[in-house]
């Protein structure tokens, strides 16, 4: 599997997460860095899009005036309201991966969610979402499709991949707890979520506890050590430009 | 999974088939079956000019956005525009009416470099051998 690079990143804005992952990819692509996972949070909570979807179905001024963050993916699905919550990414090759293919690469990061959720003391059986087709709702916590990790059929983690030339980068949230009424207030009824808070019946655990859960996963599922790493100077500004240019608009 | 024997592929799972100096482009049954429910493609515009190899469009489904490569350089002559409205045609229909281009051949000998049906499901992932 090789070594992996391992990156607890700060909060930050949604231009800058999203930029911050694309140059990850392209670094990986260029064959310029190694395997990355990143493990970040927001700092405001913020909706994100789908790269193609349209904003409908999400209450635009009921967002201004909360000062939620809004920014596009480079993956699909539907939005997500990041808040209360942990966001992993996944940059790499399928050979890394050690799985060829959508399905067999999302079972593999899959493995590695649930022994992290397995470290939090989640019981619970976490399995992936069987729904297909085309959701109505714009909310991506309405709808669990096999890419999901899923709780007694309500969502826990939501993910989404994009592929390009045989690197995948696949990002997700993991719910530490959430705000029903700001939830609605945006996408309205149809909430299927479930959080951390709610599986383990108690306040969530603190988020620097979930960060090394998670890490402490995915490194038990590859089977390596993760080494913790830092951006490399072009991909900082990789990043830089693309947060200006691409993700500071939608 | 079906791989039709008239048909050539590019490893990374666009079909290619021939008829003079024209061919036409689309993705796998294997591709669409992996990626399941499309929602959203993007497609270029006829009269662009693809290299081989050139990003050529994006397809989204429910689990993954994909980049579409191009198996040929040669230029866009059509684009199936009623796919992009109904995408899902390329889950029912993959070699028909999921087509997604037609190419005009400028360098016939990239055909040599395509593989045939069999070479195409022999490839591990193709096979299943993960």
């Amino acid at each position: 599997v090789g070594t992996w690079r391992l990156i607890q990143d700060e909060a930050r804005s949604g231009a800058w997460n999203m930029a911050l992952d694309e140059a990850l990819w392209e670094s990986v692509i260029a064959g310029v860095s190694g395997p990355t996972l990143r493990l970040y949070a927001w700092r405001e909570p913020t909706i994100s899009l789908g790269r193609f979807q349209q904003a409908d179905g999400i209450d635009e001024a009921e967002r201004q005036r909360r000062g939620f963050g809004l920014v596009r993916r480079p993956t699909g699905g539907r939005a997500v309201l990041h808040d209360r919550e942990l966001t992993y990414c996944v940059v790499a090759p399928e050979s890394a991966l050690g799985a060829r293919g959508v399905t067999a690469t999302y079972c593999r990061i899959q493995s590695a969610l649930r022994e992290g959720l397995r470290a939090l003391g989640v019981t619970a059986e976490v399995i992936p979402g069987t729904e297909r087709g085309r959701a109505a709702h714009a909310s991506c916590f309405a709808l669990a499709t096999p890419a999901d990790g899923v709780v007694a059929e309500r969502k826990l983690i939501g993910s989404a991949q994009a592929r390009r030339r045989g690197v995948i980068l696949q990002h997700g949230s993991l719910l530490l707890d959430q705000d029903v009424a700001a939830w609605e207030a945006l996408f309205g009824p149809g909430n299927r979520a479930t959080t951390l808070a709610e599986v383990l019946g108690a306040p969530p655990p603190p988020l620097e506890a979930v960060r090394a859960a998670l890490a402490g996963g995915f490194a038990t599922i590859w089977a390596t050590a993760l080494e913790t790493g830092a951006y490399r100077p072009e991909e900082t500004r990789a990043a830089a430009a693309l947060a200006v240019r691409k993700y500071a608009l939608l | 999974m079906n791989t039709p024997e008239d048909l050539q592929y590019s490893k990374t799972h666009e079909w290619v088939r021939v008829a003079g100096d024209q061919a036409t482009i689309g993705i796998t049954d294997f591709a669409q079956d992996q990626l399941g429910d499309i929602v959203y493609l993007e497609l270029p515009e006829a009269g662009r000019k693809l290299r081989l190899e050139d990003p050529f469009g994006v397809v989204e489904s429910v689990k993954a956005v994909s980049d579409l490569f191009s198996p040929l350089t040669g230029e866009i002559l059509q684009v199936n525009e009623p796919l992009l409205d109904q995408p899902e045609a390329i889950n029912s229909d993959p070699y028909g009416a999921g087509w997604m281009l037609v190419v005009r051949l400028e360098n016939p000998a990239e055909l040599h470099e395509l593989l045939s049906a069999a070479q195409y499901q022999e490839q591990p992932e193709v096979a299943g051998e993960h």
